[in-house]
């Protein structure tokens, strides 16, 4: 069913592409960027800004990009002067009565007007009279913000409400000079995607409330990520200064989240620099805990794990889906290799970081928690309820002597069920979590750990598919990774482990558990890899007859970047550019 | 540390006089506090009496890491860390970063700005040489010297505060032109500074050049000759002391500086009379050109229109969307320069001063190198003094014009 590719030459550069595209797409895998507002490569085309204007030999007026399909022996002028001087013009309209707020709008920075008027504009204001006044800053919904002023109308949040989520609330009122964009009657913006609508507005038209003002994007951090949220594990970029997120992303992963986030995973990263984080390790001392420092920590720990082997006494690892795949590797090591006999199994938070219960079937999934499949698949256990009461059961009748739970509160996350008596009545308690609950003020050795935004590491979503993710920002207060606590626990009862960063741990991980094989951090790229297919890095997921140009999972080769995986470039981009 | 030297008693018996009489060699700091040395730097001395055996010049006390701080800050944003380097003539510094910059956007300025450039750059000059001849002579009790130069340095100092509003921060130029034009009056104020300044040089020349004290501390110390100059990588006054004739002026000329009129100075004898010498008449030749500049100054604008490189009109900038886009970006991103490497350099006071650019695209240089002519001066100073007397390490070095922020960045 697949038409020959067509060859056509945009701007004298020989490009073969594939039949049905639109010259802007096709431009725009060929990192040939034809400017535009309302066109965006997830909605529907309409062709209402005009800016995509191009020359297309043999047509007389200038055609849009992004609605004229591409024929074979087409030759395509994106720079000539005509197409400059027609983009000046759009610009000149579309900023005849856009407000003079460059100075209090959050998309400064990152402004498709900013850009284009230095790429493509650079021409002096010819409007003399007063501009339109309409409402600023109007609330039209939980999280967004509209201000009419600021608008260009390029109709993509109305498509976005009307197409992607099917709700819509958006609509343009009023025709031609006094168009503005509006609620329904009646409505709010209250779907569970609305933050959304914030990203694909190329103007400080539509705004976050959770991040305006915050901050100047020019100062953020920009770090590669997976929400934690649920296990659909959606790409996420995640925007930090110093030590503190300001606002999280999506990426583009058109296996996983396409170019979208739910609100319950956008706007939920406060548990990160929540004063219940956990801020020293602590250690009991003639039954009280205190706060001590992670050598006197770790030593009690280890001392006490050694004194129980030799006892013969069971311990346990109880671990979680929320762990990355190298913290839960090791802690299966460190059962297998010195707790011999001792049982491992993984909690599933029921609410998770995000403290949401809904799901749906887009992108929120009803399994709250990352690495379920990765927890899984490096063999800690089954993760079900009977399991997880079978362990219990083993720990209140006295057969499991000694618990290291690991991210994991059952007290909260399995309530009414005696865990609280059970865990009170171990000889060892080890608790590494990263925010306080009720099972550390029961236990003997308290281990502050980081969140997702302060370590490396690798999560498995529902589907199966092993993606990367990158630190923000270092450890805050003592928290260190789960990986390097299991890695020092493990030299101090004496297995050798010398895993010097996440990447070595996964190496090790990926050597021995056979669904991960040949993986590395390397070509886990920024899309990551499907389980099981590890050895042939090229192949994007089967199904999809994706056109072969687009550079989906690491097919296209990766031009050479000056700050390495964490960051980008000098540009600020769109998420889908 | 000690060392000890064989020697002889002169007057002793024969049975003593074939014993070794030992000398320790005196091992003195002199600085980075001292009276006589110019911003801070040590020189670690060995000492036999009154005669330096030894020298090891220590610098760094005043590194600010530009280099560095360049690399994270807008093409604009570095122009304040220019004033910086070669703090007593910082037009100088500020013309010859911003000529680079424009050689990797190949603009060229106006000829209004042209001019302007050159007049700033020479009377920076002229603020430098009398600071330096000012300092040498009060280091050699001539006291008067000083109080006279700097006073009328003070001419120049309140024709800068004038243009651009500090004496010594100026960051006036922009890349593309200038931060503002001239004021008005300028010209008037500048001629009588000329007048003013030519009677205090020819007084204070009277005063000191043919002065018994003043010669015989000056002349046939620390002597350089024109190989050994040139090996140090000297540039300036000291090398056109020692006779070669160099002056990135005439040799690699930029601006308007071929349109006028004027002489390079040069000495033969390379020693710090001749030095003191070519200071005095450069200052002459810089007025010189000031004179000719200040008259054949054209109308126009002072700086190229480019939105892409020029801020807009305020009026612009406050009443119109564009105007204000354009000004924010311009702030923010800084000027893009096109990837590329360029060198350009101008005659600093002392001496060839350069810069070293790469950009990568974006505004904010890569890279940003200045080549500092001190910096080389200061690898001639340690051999220069050694073999000479303690108190000669005062003129010679006063006679070198160590500036510490230019050779240390």
């Amino acid at each position: 069913m697949a038409a020959p590719p067509v060859k056509l030459k945009i701007n004298g550069q020989e490009i073969t592409a594939p039949a049905g595209s639109s010259i802007l797409e096709t431009a725009r895998q060929n990192n040939i960027l034809v400017p535009h507002f309302c066109y965006h490569p997830h909605l529907p085309v309409v062709g209402n800004c005009r800016m995509c204007q191009v020359d297309v030999e043999g047509i007389p007026k200038l055609q849009i990009a992004c609605a004229t399909p591409i024929r074979e022996g087409m030759a395509v002028q994106t720079e000539n002067d005509r197409v400059k001087k027609a983009r000046q013009g759009v610009l000149e309209f579309l900023l005849i009565n856009h407000p003079v707020d460059c100075p209090v709008c959050d998309q400064a920075g990152e402004c498709s007007l900013q850009d284009y008027y230095m790429k493509h504009g650079l021409y002096q204001s010819r409007f003399s009279f007063r501009k339109v006044k309409r409402e600023k800053a109007q609330e039209l919904g939980p999280h967004v913000l509209l201000d009419q002023e600021r608008c260009v109308l390029c109709t993509r949040c109305v498509r976005f409400t009307s197409d992607v989520t099917k709700t819509g609330e958006l609509a343009v009122e009023q025709r031609g000079f006094h168009a503005q964009i509006t609620l329904f009657p009646g409505r709010t913006l209250d779907n569970p995607y609305s933050g959304n609508v914030v990203d694909v507005c190329p103007v400080g038209a539509l705004l976050s409330k959770d991040f305006r003002f915050q901050s100047r994007v020019w100062f953020l951090k920009e770090s590669k990520s997976i929400c934690p949220g649920c296990s659909r594990g959606c790409n996420i970029r995640v925007d930090s200064r110093g030590q503190q997120i300001y606002r999280i992303l999506p990426r583009e992963n058109l296996d996983v989240n396409k170019v979208w986030l739910c609100d319950d995973g956008r706007f939920n990263f406060a548990f990160v620099g929540a004063p219940d984080r956990i801020v020293s390790p602590q250690a009991r001392s003639e039954g009280k805990l205190t706060d001590v420092t992670w050598p006197i920590a770790m030593v009690a720990m280890a001392d006490r794990l050694r004194a129980m082997a030799e006892a013969g006494s069971t311990v346990a690892v109880l671990g979680s889906a929320q762990s990355p795949c190298e913290t839960s590797w090791l802690a299966k090591r460190l059962a297998v290799d010195f707790l011999r006999g001792g049982p491992t199994e993984f909690g599933r938070s029921l609410r998770g970081t995000t403290g949401s219960d809904r799901s749906d079937d887009f992108l929120e999934e009803p399994d709250k928690n990352p690495n379920t499949r990765g927890a899984a698949e490096v063999g800690l256990g089954q993760g079900s309820d009977e399991a997880l009461e079978g362990l219990r059961q083993k720990i209140a009748s006295g057969s499991v002597r000694g618990l290291i739970l690991i991210d994991f509160d059952p007290i909260t996350e399995l309530p009414g069920q005696a865990w609280d008596e059970a865990l009170r009545g171990l000889e060892l308690l080890a608790v590494l979590k990263s925010n306080t609950s009720p099972a550390c003020a029961a236990a003997h050795v308290v281990l502050p750990l980081t969140t997702f935004a302060e370590q490396d590491g690798t999560f498995v979503n529902s589907d199966g598919r092993v993606q990367r993710f990158a630190a923000a920002f270092g450890p805050v207060h003592t928290a260190r990774p789960g990986w390097q606590a299991l890695r020092d626990l493990g030299k101090m009862v004496g297995l050798g482990w010398s895993y010097a960063s996440a990447e070595e741990v996964f190496g090790a991980l990926a050597r021995e558990v056979a669904s991960f094989s040949a993986m590395t951090y390397k070509n886990l790229g920024d899309l990551g890899q499907p389980l099981g297919g590890g050895s042939s890095a090229s192949e994007s997921t089967g199904g999809e007859t994706v056109p072969a140009a687009a550079g989906n999972g690491a097919g296209a080769a990766e031009p050479v970047r000056a700050f390495g995986w964490r960051q980008w470039s000098w540009e600020r981009k769109r998420p889908w550019e | 540390m000690l060392e000890i030297v064989e020697n002889r008693r002169p007057d002793t018996s024969d049975t003593e006089a074939s014993e070794p009489l030992p000398i320790e060699l005196m091992t003195v700091q002199m600085g980075p506090a001292h009276p006589a040395m110019h911003g801070v730097v040590r020189i670690e001395l060995k000492l036999d009496g009154e005669n330096v055996v030894d020298a090891d010049v220590h610098i760094g006390y005043m590194h600010r890491a530009f280099e560095k701080m360049s690399e994270i800050s807008t093409y604009t944003q570095v122009l304040p860390y220019t004033d910086r380097l070669n703090y007593v003539s910082p037009l100088i510094n500020n013309v010859g970063y911003v000529q680079c910059v424009e050689k990797l956007l190949e603009i060229e300025v106006p000829p209004r700005c042209q001019y302007i450039r050159v007049i700033v750059s020479e009377m920076s000059r002229i603020t430098d040489h009398l600071t330096c001849i000012a300092a040498m002579s009060m280091e050699l009790a001539a006291f008067t010297v000083f109080l006279y130069f700097i006073k009328a340095r003070e001419y120049f100092y309140e024709l800068v505060e004038d243009i651009c509003g500090a004496r010594l921060t100026t960051t006036y130029t922009r890349v593309g032109g200038l931060s503002h034009d001239l004021p008005d009056g300028f010209a008037r104020k500048l001629k009588k500074a000329i007048a003013d300044t030519r009677d205090v040089i020819e007084e204070v020349e009277g005063l000191v050049a043919k002065n018994r004290i003043f010669y015989d501390r000056t002349r046939g110390v620390g002597i350089v000759s024109a190989e050994q100059a040139l090996s140090y990588g000297w540039t300036g006054p000291c090398l056109r002391a020692s006779g070669v004739s160099y002056d990135v002026r005439r040799d690699v000329p930029y601006l308007v500086y071929p349109k006028l009129d004027w002489q390079v100075i040069t000495r033969t004898e390379g020693d710090t009379y001749a030095r003191f010498e070519v200071r005095i008449d450069e200052m002459r030749q810089s007025l010189k050109m000031l004179e000719q500049a200040v008259d054949d100054i054209p109308e126009g604008p002072f700086r190229v229109s480019d939105p892409r490189i020029s801020l807009p009109d305020k009026s612009q900038v406050y009443n119109s969307i564009e105007g204000l886009m354009n000004h924010f970006k311009l702030i923010i991103e800084g000027v893009r320069v096109p990837p590329g490497e360029a060198y350009f350099a101008v005659e600093g006071a002392n001496g060839e001063l350069g810069f070293y650019i790469v950009a990568d695209g974006s505004g904010k240089p890569y890279r940003c190198r200045p080549r500092s002519p001190g910096f080389a001066l200061t690898q001639g100073l340690a051999p220069t003094i050694k073999g000479g007397m303690l108190s000669d390490i005062v003129p010679v070095f006063g006679s070198l014009n160590y500036i510490a922020g230019e050779v240390e960045r």
